[in-house]
């Protein structure tokens, strides 16, 4: 029989989450021969936004990048801006926001274990874990007053205080994961389906991460210990050690796969848990902002000149502003974001060559992209005809975690 | 083993010489109870001595790129590159920052690809935004822009390469309301 | 609005995310999970458009997304309702005055329900949902009284 290439476009509408983006991949029966990634579907133009507002109203619009990482964002311009224009935080602002940045971590990376397991068929999985993931929503609710998108930041402190009630409910939310979190870790790390299914999926060596320039859990997951919350320590993290986990430490060898990943991600969250209780045991007293004034605030960046890169580890990996004030504007005049996502896609396209079809899903997923939507929808017909679209992929993807359930001798 | 950010100037001007034109080391002091500094090295180096420049910062260590940047000053765009050597070191990464004026009768720079596959995105990115040429970077197609982009429209140049003829007014009739009413935009 | 008369059907949705901040999409998702639980109602997200009574929209929509929605909602069969999840798809919200942007979404296609929030809660959004139950019922029942 001939060999004939079919063409399968994922993207860029899907259901589950995340921005549009579009892979487009040509396979071979099940295996992919060539993938291109078409990116730009969530596109804003949010950095030329900026450029044009004054620096205020552009922290509330990095918070709306992303609404996952929507306290990563402003974190790095803050801590960009303060660098830039001198300013410092008082104490206790420095350790609310590392709170919340922490508490952060927990929801996004309790999200993306319910994302993988959606993506191999374990949908029980998902709906358990996002249960789970409900305490620390509240607990941001409580603090700031919403359950995403927090406006809890500003250049120089942080606009709401953390009051006694809040400390109690951090402190009963900590046990309440430590808990969810063992739990968490025999149910993924456990299971021998799931571990057939992540297994050597999506391997990225050591070398290879670092040529594609990934970041984060992608890669701490390949062994490259590097965090920016070790590296270049900032606000709390930097009177408290803290060190990035890398699965070599955890059981000896790192493989850089899907399974690492998870590890990377389940054990990052306790990690959390000891940092916010570092935080409320040292939690500073004193005022949260360094210019209380909004307007003075606006009059001192008009008049400063200044430059300066601010970095934030997020829970996707390192998040970099560049910011430039030139002491004529209120704003930026010159604004550059890198997202985690920017670099961490690199991989897709290495990854997927050679792969099967049914896992694709796992490796779209796996560095858990963060632009709204790695979403697909598929217009286009394959040459026979065919419709082939998401629910199909997925339905390969079940398929496959099915068999190797069969082949395993598991019943659920 | 890490170097301090000296120790990599030293080596940098040991190789570029005259080609550094401008540099300082910042030092950011972070922390409340153990305070502690780290380093950043800025500088601005001729357009000529870029890739030279690249190499000896992929000699000392494979670097992490941090991002690149370019501002549009008027008869010329500064471009702007980090590198972070030495990450996966407790307070020791050092970020080396690099500016170069590219004149804009001749916006060419070699690519980095070669030596970092990752950088293919930043590299396309740029070559949309600002419209700077990369020699050698094989990937040419539109990344955040839709294909079917207007040619020479540059989001991020501030001169008739611009797109302020593009800009969607999205609440124009409040500005329009306010303007009846005679008051300023604000 | 009224009540809704009966839960005859299940109302299937589909979800289309145009250059959002992806905080209204992942509240869509919490909607449907145990806390929130949309899915004892019959409210069910599918994967294509082919199936859905409801679009979902979020975000700002940016150039090149706004001709893809027109075809989802020209793929999805009558009676169907649109819902438009969080402010920047209502109004634009932050993202106004760029280069790339075609929303508010009601400038791309008919828009029946918004519900406003950045992001909104998941009770909001299954409000919106069920207004958009009633107005699809409406439909319904015109659509058999043409029959006759």
């Amino acid at each position: 029989m001939a060999k004939t290439t079919y063409y399968i476009p994922v993207g860029p509408i899907h259901p589950a989450l995340k921005e549009p983006i579009r892979v487009e991949a040509e396979v071979e029966g099940e295996k992919i021969v060539k993938v291109d990634v078409k990116r730009g579907f969530a596109h804003r133009g949010i950095e030329y936004m900026g450029m044009k507002r004054n620096a205020i109203q552009t922290l509330y619009l990095s918070e709306r990048i992303c609404g996952i990482c929507s306290i990563s964002h402003p974190y790095a311009f803050v801590i960009g801006s303060e660098k830039a224009l001198g300013i410092e935080a008082p104490p206790r602002a420095q350790y609310i926001r590392t709170i919340i940045a922490e508490l952060e971590r927990i929801h996004s990376h309790i999200l993306w274990l319910g994302v993988i397991a959606h993506e191999i068929g374990f949908d029980p999985l998902l709906f358990w874990t996002w249960k789970g993931r409900e305490k620390v929503l509240d607990i941001l609710e409580a603090i700031t007053g919403n359950r995403i998108n927090y406006a809890m930041y500003m250049i120089g402190g942080v606009r709401r205080d953390l009051k006694e009630s809040h400390i109690k409910a951090l402190r009963d939310m900590i046990t309440y994961y430590w808990e969810f979190t063992e739990h968490m870790k025999e149910v993924f790390l456990s299971d021998p389906v799931y571990k057939a299914r992540t297994r050597g999926v999506a391997q990225l060596s050591k070398e290879m991460a670092l040529k594609l320039n990934v970041v984060g859990p992608t890669a701490r997951a390949a062994g490259i210990r590097m965090d920016v919350r070790q590296d270049i320590p900032y606000d709390a993290y930097a009177d408290m050690d803290v060190k990035a986990i890398v699965p070599q430490d955890i059981v000896g060898e790192a493989r850089g796969d899907a399974y690492d990943i998870t590890m990377v991600r389940l054990y990052e969250i306790e990690q959390s848990l000891d940092i916010i209780e570092f935080c409320l045991d040292n939690l500073p007293e004193g005022k949260i902002l360094a210019i209380p004034n909004y307007v003075a605030l606006l009059n001192k960046i008009k008049k400063t000149e200044g430059e300066a890169i601010g970095a934030h580890e997020a829970p996707r990996g390192e998040v970099i502003h560049y910011l430039k004030y030139d002491g004529t504007r209120d704003g930026p005049a010159v604004w550059k974001v890198i997202a985690p996502s920017y670099n961490n896609i690199n991989s897709w396209a290495p990854l997927l060559l050679g792969a099967e079809v049914a896992d694709i899903p796992v490796v779209v997923a796996y560095i858990d992209p963060c632009m709204c939507c790695n979403d697909r929808v598929a217009v286009v017909e394959d040459s026979s005809g065919r419709l082939l679209d998401y629910s199909y992929l997925h339905k390969k993807a079940v398929e496959k975690t099915r068999k190797l359930e069969k082949e395993l001798g598991v019943r659920r | 083993m890490t170097l301090t950010a000296e120790e990599i100037l030293e080596r940098l001007k040991e190789k570029l010489g005259d080609a550094i034109l401008n540099y300082e080391v910042k030092e950011y002091k972070m922390g409340v109870k153990r305070p502690r500094t780290y380093q950043e090295i800025w500088m601005e180096i001729n357009r000529d001595a870029f890739r030279k420049a690249v190499e000896a910062i992929f000699e000392i260590d494979y670097p992490h790129l941090h991002f690149i940047a370019g501002e549009d000053v008027g008869e010329a765009l500064t471009m702007i590159y980090s590198f972070g050597v030495f990450h996966s070191h407790p307070w020791g990464e050092v970020s080396i920052v690099m500016k170069l004026d590219l004149p804009k009768s001749n916006l060419v720079l070699p690519t980095i690809t070669d030596l970092m596959i990752g950088a293919e995105t930043n590299e396309r990115e740029i070559r949309e935004m600002l419209g700077v040429e990369f020699e050698g970077l094989k990937n040419k197609r539109h990344l955040f822009l839709p294909d079917d982009w207007s040619e020479g429209k540059y989001p991020w140049r501030r001169d008739e390469y611009g797109v302020e003829d593009m800009i969607k007014h999205t609440h124009k009739s409040v500005r329009e309301i306010r303007k009846q009413r005679g008051e300023q935009n604000g | 609005m009224g009540k809704l008369t009966n839960f005859k059907r299940s109302l299937w949705v589909f979800h289309a995310s145009g250059g959002s901040c992806n905080a209204c999409d992942i509240e869509i998702i919490a909607a449907l999970t145990p806390r929130y639980d949309a899915e004892r109602f019959g409210i069910k997200l599918v994967g294509s458009p082919r199936h859905a009574d409801v679009l979902l929209v979020t975000g700002a929509i940016p150039r090149d997304f706004a001709d893809k929605l027109r075809r989802i909602y020209e793929q999805m069969p009558d009676p169907k309702a649109v819902v438009v999840i969080g402010n920047c798809g209502t109004t634009g919200g932050v993202f106004y005055d760029s280069y790339n942007i075609a929303g508010p979404i009601d400038e791309v296609i008919p828009v029946d329900v918004y519900v406003p929030g950045c992001p909104p809660r998941p009770e909001a959004i299954i409000d919106g949902i069920v207004k958009a139950w009633l107005k699809i019922e409406k439909l319904e029942k015109e659509l058999e009284g043409k029959e006759k």
